[in-house]
């Protein structure tokens, strides 16, 4: 048996071994994440580095740290210094109390509100965020109007990842897969995207109130709708200027990143949103300790740069040939529309579901890097791993850690959603969505936008 | 975009790196939201203004420059430097926790009896031992308290024993690789192939790191323990009343020690790290067998000269690097002593230094690509010109340079800070010619240690031991402690340049 065999052969194991134990969650997931990255790397190193032609010429840590997706990693960081400032100045807080109490208690009214909003803030920060902030609110109101929250959270949880979709930047996932296909802009992906976002929105909206009519269509006592009516917005801010502070720099990140799109403006995602977080300190007055030691999640960061490692050996040690070689060869040599939809069909049937069971993050490290070694440019093609990429994240109940809270949040309130009540009542909708989003795949496939 | 305007743009990135580094210098400044906004702004400036592909190419002599200006901003931060501080971080944090320093010192101080010279023997000792496997600041912290309580108990002056703390935080960051950041940063960004011995192209490794720096730092302690005894004689060369002896004879050290058994896995842990350390020097020469590659140290500088010499070559494969070692004994240690490692990057890591260094990382990295420093290597460059007949670079000329590093480079550290010049000499030294005498470099590396001494603003540790005086109610000024130590710190500079001067002289 060859060396660079045996090394393949043994980074499939270690990736196999650190993917059960993440599904198990009996160990610490860093711990494990990292563990399993240097075993891989040392493999990588005795079995295939020095071994290739490939590497000769490059220092083993010149070669290793390429396959940290550094962009990636500079757009978390610096989102998550802008997402801290603002959230601890109360400005998410406002808007959001201040949109429910224009509800005024109706439930219908509130439900697509508290959805709005976590499409909304999941679109411009991460969605982990998202449901930090909308999660605790949302049962606060339910129990204040005394209706079943357990629809209102689900909602809340499956828009974070229909909020997900619209942005380069508004999941993790599309972070990934958008900083290795660059060549789409910001705008022009906000353009096919957002639509349909808020199209799966709507529908979702509809399915819910089919599923959960009991609970939304209740009828609502005057004196529970006047309490919500009190709520006064301005309560929890020590200082209106920070709210203008936060809306300034919301704006300035945002009108940076449509900037982006503009080829003689030469700074990236990436870097505009480093430039954003240092404004923001400025702007706040803020200590950068502060941030680095209570707004930006490391351990996430330390988890991110492992993975990345893991599948960055993996797929450097040819084990995921088989898989590309596969796909590659139903693309044939000129990727006809009908060929392409044969992998668009795998991808968003086999794949959704490797996706959901092994959680959307490892995935989209793993997909992302099959995508790039099809050495292809197809749009449709490249949006069908994006969006299954997104929507297998509330597949199952730990496909993406804001599903898992939001099940969490309800465990907490002595609402208990088990695995078999998720799938019978949340699953019809996901495999909707993938369906749809498939057909749209396959719609630009056949007609690819000008990009 | 504006070529003919390229050198204005490298104007004002100096003026912002030297403002930055002006602002760095005031006490009580956010020094990583300063370095991260100096180095957000030069990048920009560089972006726009200058061809930055070219500058990658030219002036920090990238082999293939990225498409993306971020991936390629991403290659002037050493990613074994910050590899190396995280790691070490969470080592020492293990450690400290279970309580293994604590215990290592009370065990040595009982040891003394309550002599004052034993006793500053004794902490000089600890705290060049401390800092030498790791980074000097946790020595400060661990043996600054540590001597103020025993000063107090002993009823001595703190402040001799203070001051010889943190001035061995100094000498004892020299002997490795790893035991200060300068080191840390001169190390790993010393090029393969740089440096020639008798025309041959000889590697630094961690042994023979060690064999260079280990004498002369131990001469190093000699000299300061001698002017410590000398200047403060009054203070040192008293006798203690037998009750206070008593006292400190009393000390349990294991009082602070919840498991014994953890001692014996710090031992085990510090155990194989420095041995895994000792093991990155031994294994270059097997993979280069093993890669079948022309080994590098055979490769002679006549082969260099040779158009057809392929410079890829020369980059080998170390292994395991020393980062790497750090990072799997890390691991290694947070299983050992079974902890959650979310626990250790939440408070054992340094995240605000590791961010702070990538900052400066880039500071250097644009300022060093913008072309800036290239007037300063051109002067040295021209003492370096390699004998046309032989191909060796003249014994004369690089004495003089290493007289340059000494006289410039010393007040350089002593006011800028250690690492700041220390990436600034070692990107002056990357575009020295090649076939430099190790000895030169150890000039270079010794220069970017010493000047720390000089001020406390070229290091952090004297600026902790200051504040610890200060706190303890003893106030010692800037300026006073530069007047105080003057002696001491010419004299090490002095000698520095010597032995680099004799290394030169020698052939090593």
């Amino acid at each position: 048996m060859s060396t660079e065999l045996l090394g393949q052969i043994l980074i499939v194991l270690i990736v196999l071994v650190t993917i059960i134990l993440f599904i198990f969650e009996k160990f610490e997931k860093i711990k494990i994440a990292l563990t399993s990255s240097i075993f891989s790397l040392l493999i990588f190193y005795f079995l295939i580095f020095r071994n290739s032609e490939e590497y000769l010429g490059k220092t083993f840590f010149g070669a290793t740290f390429e396959f940290i997706n550094i962009e990636a990693i500079l757009i978390i960081f610096s989102i998550s210094i802008i997402v801290s400032l603002t959230k601890r100045v109360g400005f998410f807080d406002l808007i959001s109390l201040y949109l429910v109490k224009l509800t005024k208690g109706d439930p219908k009214k509130l439900f697509m509100v508290l959805g709005g909003i976590t499409f909304f803030i999941s679109m411009f920060f991460d969605n982990l965020s998202a449901i930090i902030l909308l999660g605790s609110l949302t049962v606060v109101i339910c129990k204040q109007i005394e209706v079943n929250p357990v629809p209102f959270i689900l909602f809340v949880g499956v828009n974070t990842v229909i909020g997900g979709l619209p942005t380069p930047v508004s999941s993790i996932p599309n972070i990934i897969y958008a900083s290795d296909f660059q060549k789409i802009n910001f705008i022009k992906f906000m353009m096919l995207i957002l639509p349909l976002a808020i199209f799966f929105f709507g529908i979702a909206t509809a399915y819910f109130f089919l599923v959960f009519k009991k609970d939304l269509l209740k009828k609502v006592s005057k004196e529970k709708k006047e309490q919500i009516e009190r709520i006064n917005p301005w309560s929890g801010i020590k200082n209106k200027q920070d709210i203008l502070k936060s809306i300034g720099l919301l704006v300035f990140l945002f009108g940076g990143f449509l900037l982006t799109s503009w080829d003689k403006f030469t700074v990236d995602v990436a870097f505009f949103a480093l430039i954003s977080a240092v404004i923001g300190l400025f702007l706040f007055r803020t200590q950068f300790r502060e941030m680095i030691e209570e707004g930006i999640e490391w351990e996430m960061i330390v988890f991110f740069i492992a993975l990345f490692i893991l599948m960055g050996v993996l797929q450097a040690s040819g084990a995921l040939n088989p898989i590309t070689s596969l796909l590659r060869s139903i693309l044939g040599e000129n990727a006809e529309p009908v060929r392409q939809i044969i992998v668009v069909a795998i991808i968003g049937s086999i794949g959704f579901i490797i996706m959901g069971v092994i959680n959307v993050i490892p995935a989209a490290v793993v997909f992302s890097s099959i995508y790039h070694s099809l050495s292809i440019t197809s749009i449709g093609l490249w949006f069908s791993f994006l969006l299954t990429g997104n929507i297998a994240g509330a597949f199952i109940p730990i496909s993406s850690a804001t599903i898992l809270m939001a099940i969490e949040i309800l465990k907490t309130e002595k609402y208990k959603v088990d695995f078999k009540k998720y799938m019978k009542n949340i699953l019809p909708l996901i495999l909707i969505l993938q369906v749809l989003a498939m057909a749209f795949s396959l719609i630009l496939v056949y007609f690819p936008p000008k990009i | 975009m504006l070529d003919n305007y390229g050198w204005i743009a490298t104007i004002f990135i100096v003026i912002i790196v030297l403002a930055t580094i002006l602002l760095l210098m005031k006490e009580g400044i956010d020094a990583t939201k300063i370095t991260v906004t100096g180095a957000v702004v030069v990048a920009l400036i560089y972006l726009f203004f200058m061809d930055w592909q070219l500058g990658f190419a030219e002036n920090l002599s990238f082999e293939h420059v990225p498409n993306n200006f971020l991936e390629a901003l991403s290659q002037t931060i050493n990613v074994e430097a910050i590899l190396i501080i995280f790691s070490v971080s969470i080592i020492v944090a293990i450690t400290k926790g279970a309580g293994f320093f604590d215990f290592i010192s009370l065990s040595i101080v009982k040891l003394t009896k309550g002599d004052p010279r034993k006793l500053m023997i004794a902490l000089g000792g600890l705290t060049f031992f401390v800092s030498m496997f790791f980074d000097n600041l946790s020595a400060i912290i661990l043996l600054g308290s540590l001597t103020v309580v025993i000063c107090r108990q002993l009823e001595l002056n703190i402040r001799p024993f203070v001051l010889f703390v943190g001035i061995n935080t100094i000498i004892g960051g020299l002997p490795t690789p790893v035991s200060s950041l300068p080191n840390i940063i001169f190390y790993n960004l010393l090029k393969p192939g740089t440096l020639a011995k008798n025309g041959n192209f000889v590697d630094i490794n961690f042994i023979s790191f060690m064999g260079y720096m280990l004498p002369i730092s131990i001469f190093f302690f000699g000299v300061a323990l001698a002017f410590f005894f000398f200047i403060y004689r009054k203070d040192i060369l008293i006798e203690v009343s037998d009750e206070k002896k008593e006292q400190l004879s009393r000390i349990n050290p294991w009082s602070g020690v919840e498991d014994r058994k953890n001692i014996w896995k710090s031992i085990i842990l510090l155990g194989t790290l420095f041995t895994g350390f000792l093991l990155t020097s031994i294994q270059v020469e097997a993979t280069q067998i093993s890669i079948g590659l022309k080994g590098v140290t055979s490769l002679t500088l006549a082969d260099h000269l040779n158009p057809g010499y392929n410079s890829n070559v020369v980059s080998i494969f170390q292994f395991p690097d020393v980062a790497f070692v750090a990072l799997i004994v890390a691991v290694f240690g947070i299983f050992l002593f079974k902890k959650e490692l979310k626990h250790f990057l939440e408070e054992g890591v340094e995240w605000e230094m590791i961010v702070f260094f990538i900052a400066l990382f880039i500071l250097m990295g644009v300022l060093t690509a913008s072309g800036a420093l290239s007037p300063l290597t051109k002067i040295m460059s021209n003492f370096l010109q390699a004998e046309t007949e032989t191909g060796l670079i003249p014994i004369g000329g690089q004495i003089l340079v290493a007289l340059i590093i000494g006289v410039v480079g010393l007040p350089i550290t002593g006011f800028l800070n250690g690492s700041s010049a220390a990436l600034i000499f070692s990107y002056i030294f990357q575009t020295l010619p090649r076939g430099i005498l190790p000895g030169l470099w150890i000039g270079f590396v010794l220069g970017g240690n010493i000047g720390g001494a000089l001020s406390p603003l070229g290091s952090i540790t004297i600026l902790m031991a200051l504040e610890i005086l200060n706190r303890e109610g003893d106030k010692m000024s800037f300026l006073q402690y530069i007047i105080r130590m003057l002696p001491l710190t010419l004299l090490f500079g002095v000698l520095s340049v010597l032995y680099s001067m004799f290394l030169i002289g020698v052939g090593l």
